[in-house]
């Protein structure tokens, strides 16, 4: 069973394969301003009149943005917060719960890619 | 009872229980593997082909029950419950466990027959055998833990009947009727008490809150297939009986809102993926929950249809995750990442699975799911509007980026995983062209949905508003990993209810029980002491050398018996008016 070499950060991974642009840290920050790019587009296109909704809410200007914005942050940094008070150990409810058990051989087919 | 089964054996239940036999005792694998994936295929062409209607009936007990309910609603229902069925088991192609493969089809085959139930027996007998085909797919992972699990799961899922079938009766005792029908609507003021256990008996199913953590317990105890198949069938069901019973209830507004919301956090703090789709799938059955609380034709439009969807993104999710685990031995997002490299077919089901859930244009979550957002804001729920909207963002943040991301993408774990086999691959196939045909197909879609409501979802302004949904969260989430600020999953158990219910109410439980336990000891032994007394007592009275067995002159004898007389006579003489 040949395994490939770990490697500890996507720069020095000689990646192959077609989403292997993904791992390069300037396609990221490429990324950051094409959707930065996309947000100021639809923005400017919802000014021109093209404003979707039922409620009052949607009258507010960029109200979706913000919304999306400030929840995604809010769900983000409250997890953070929280991940200290609700997450325990492995074994929190003792050594007989699936928590703290491999997932049994018999239910796998672990195999590589070398493999044949 | 003959009745019965000629009744029977004109639903599309039968297949599958044929099948659940047939693969019992058929020793090859390959044909066990063939007919799990063919029971659930004549199952859908039983279901496009059967008339709409309420046939298929018997009489049991004097009950009359009405086995096949054929309308837009159930039709629907039960085209996609066998549709993923034959998806299902072609993933579980690779499993040789005969048990498995009987539960599965004995799982899915109940499943459809829930859906077209017309009468509330029908219903609760296939109720409960998905709740006992079901534990099977957990306890097949043959562990201790697993086993333990099985038992908690198979405790809700047994209560959940046991409170169906207490409502049934109370319900039949008010109105003598056991038709399976609209069954309350508005305020839930003044439900009897019959309506309310119904309620509850579907919401343990429906994973409402605080009755939820036997779903993030169980899917991700199951085995590999299992949770694909559990995430299919059960919440789906429960999602049909409230939306056939209690559609437009209010209450089912704040419940589904509260759904929606409570699992974005524990979703981000989960580290285990299978357990973060759980947490996914149970803030979109509350999206589901608003829609059948509203009520109107355009929300039961959209429950019908997300659920529909939900089936199939949902279970995409589900398989990639099970491959990714099949193939490295661990669904931890902390020791995986960088699996696109040898698992790209996968990553891709995964995206397109992703794009669903996140409502992406041209993806079945954005046809679905904009029904009853719209339906929400049109009604007088403001709120709850604005909940669903965050729970849309969240599910975009907890599954669409998560899942892929730490699985496929993100730091490199080192592995090099095969990718999946050919039947998980040809499964998730399946439901990924589902998932595009519901999304680029939408008019197509919405002729098999249950009422008359016209909806485009195709506009620029909702493209515009769903776009700008899409785009920020992906832009904060960018920003606050590179700062360091977004939550980092560690192995562990993250607390939920289920805290309260392993560590403050089972140890009451059991404080109570030993009390109890120790009362009855205490009982019998003041009994057993008593019983000594009362038959030393008697003994004493009766026994060889006891007064009673001694001789008494005749003389003593006839006195008595004068004393008897005179007391008789005087009582007689009182005037007792």
């Amino acid at each position: 069973m040949a395994k490939a070499p770990k490697t500890k950060s996507n720069e020095t991974q000689s990646s192959t394969g077609f989403w292997s642009f993904l791992d390069q840290v300037r396609f990221q920050t490429l990324a950051l301003y094409g959707l930065a790019g996309i947000a100021v587009l639809l923005l400017l296109l919802e000014f021109t009149g093209l404003r979707y909704g039922y409620t009052a809410a949607d009258e507010i200007p960029a109200f979706y943005i913000l919304y999306a914005a400030i929840g995604a942050g809010l769900i983000g940094l409250a997890s953070a917060a929280l991940r200290r008070v609700l997450l325990n150990s492995r074994s929190y409810y003792g050594d007989r719960c699936v928590h703290s058990e491999k997932h049994p051989e018999h239910d796998l087919g672990v195999k590589e890619s070398g493999d044949v | 009872m003959f009745d019965a089964i000629s009744a029977f054996a004109m639903t599309p239940v039968w297949p599958f229980l044929l099948g659940a036999l047939v693969v019992a005792l058929v020793p090859n694998t390959l044909a066990r593997a063939a007919v799990c994936v063919v029971a659930p295929l004549v199952g859908l062409w039983l279901v496009i082909t059967a008339v709409d209607g309420s046939y298929a009936n018997a009489t049991i007990a004097q009950l009359d029950l009405t086995m096949m309910r054929m309308d837009a609603l159930s039709r629907l229902f039960a085209l996609a419950f066998c549709l993923a069925g034959g998806m299902a088991a072609l993933y579980a192609w690779h499993v040789r466990d005969t048990g498995q493969q009987v539960a599965i089809l004995l799982y899915s085959g109940s499943a459809v027959g829930a859906v077209l139930a017309g009468d509330f027996i029908t219903l609760f007998v296939y109720w409960e055998v998905t709740a006992l085909a079901s534990v099977f797919l957990i306890w097949a992972r043959a562990t201790e833990g697993a086993f333990n699990t099985g038992m908690r799961y198979l405790g809700y899922q047994i209560g959940s009947g046991v409170l169906l079938i207490g409502g049934i009766a109370l319900v039949y005792r008010e109105t003598g009727s056991i038709a399976f029908n609209q069954i309350a609507t508005g305020s839930s003021d003044g439900w009897s008490a019959g309506v309310w256990l119904v309620f509850v008996g579907f919401g343990i199913k429906a994973a409402f809150p605080f009755l939820h953590s036997w779903l993030k317990d169980a899917y991700p105890a199951a085995t590999v297939s299992g949770t694909v198949v559990l995430s299919i069938f059960t919440t789906k069901m429960a999602i049909y009986c409230l939306a056939r019973g209690f559609s437009g209830t209010d209450l089912l507004i704040l419940i589904g809102a509260a759904m929606a919301l409570f699992p974005l956090i524990l979703a981000e703090i989960e580290d285990d993926l299978r357990r973060t789709l759980s947490y996914a799938l149970i803030s979109q059955l509350g999206i589901m929950v608003v829609g059948i609380g509203i009520g109107s034709d355009l929300a039961l439009n959209g429950v019908a249809a997300h659920a529909t969807a939900s089936i199939f993104y949902q279970g995409l999710l589900f398989m990639a995750v099970g491959a990714v685990l099949y193939r490295t031995g661990t669904a931890q997002a902390s020791a995986l990442g960088g699996l696109h490299r040898t698992m790209p077919l996968t990553t891709l089901f995964c995206l397109v699975g992703s794009a669903s859930i996140a409502s992406v244009p041209l993806f079945s979550g954005f046809v679905s799911k904009s029904m009853i957002v719209d339906a929400t804001a049109q009604s007088a729920h403001f709120w709850a509007w604005t909940a669903i909207l965050l729970a849309s963002v969240g599910a975009f943040i907890n599954a669409a980026i998560k899942v892929p991301y730490r699985a496929f993408f993100g730091p490199d774990s080192g592995k090099r995983p095969a990718e999946a086999p050919t039947g998980m691959l040809m499964a998730m196939g399946i439901a990924a062209l589902v998932c595009l045909g519901m999304g680029v197909l939408p008019g197509l879609f919405y002729t098999l949905l249950p009422t008359d409501a016209e909806y485009k979802a195709f506009t620029i302004s909702h493209m515009i508003s769903q776009g700008q949904i899409l785009v920020l969260p992906l832009i904060v989430w960018i920003l606050l990993n590179r700062a360091g600020a977004w939550v980092v999953t560690k192995p562990g158990t993250v607390l939920d209810f289920d805290w309260v219910l392993r560590s403050v109410i089972t140890p009451v439980l059991m404080f109570v029980a030993r009390f109890v336990s120790v009362c009855m000891e205490e009982a019998r032994d003041a009994g057993r002491w008593t019983l000594g007394k009362v038959t030393q007592s008697l003994t004493y009275l009766y026994g060889p050398d006891g007064p009673a067995a001694r001789l008494q002159p005749t003389g003593s004898m006839v006195l008595w018996l004068a004393i008897i007389l005179a007391v008789a006579l005087s009582l007689s003489l009182i005037d007792v008016r």
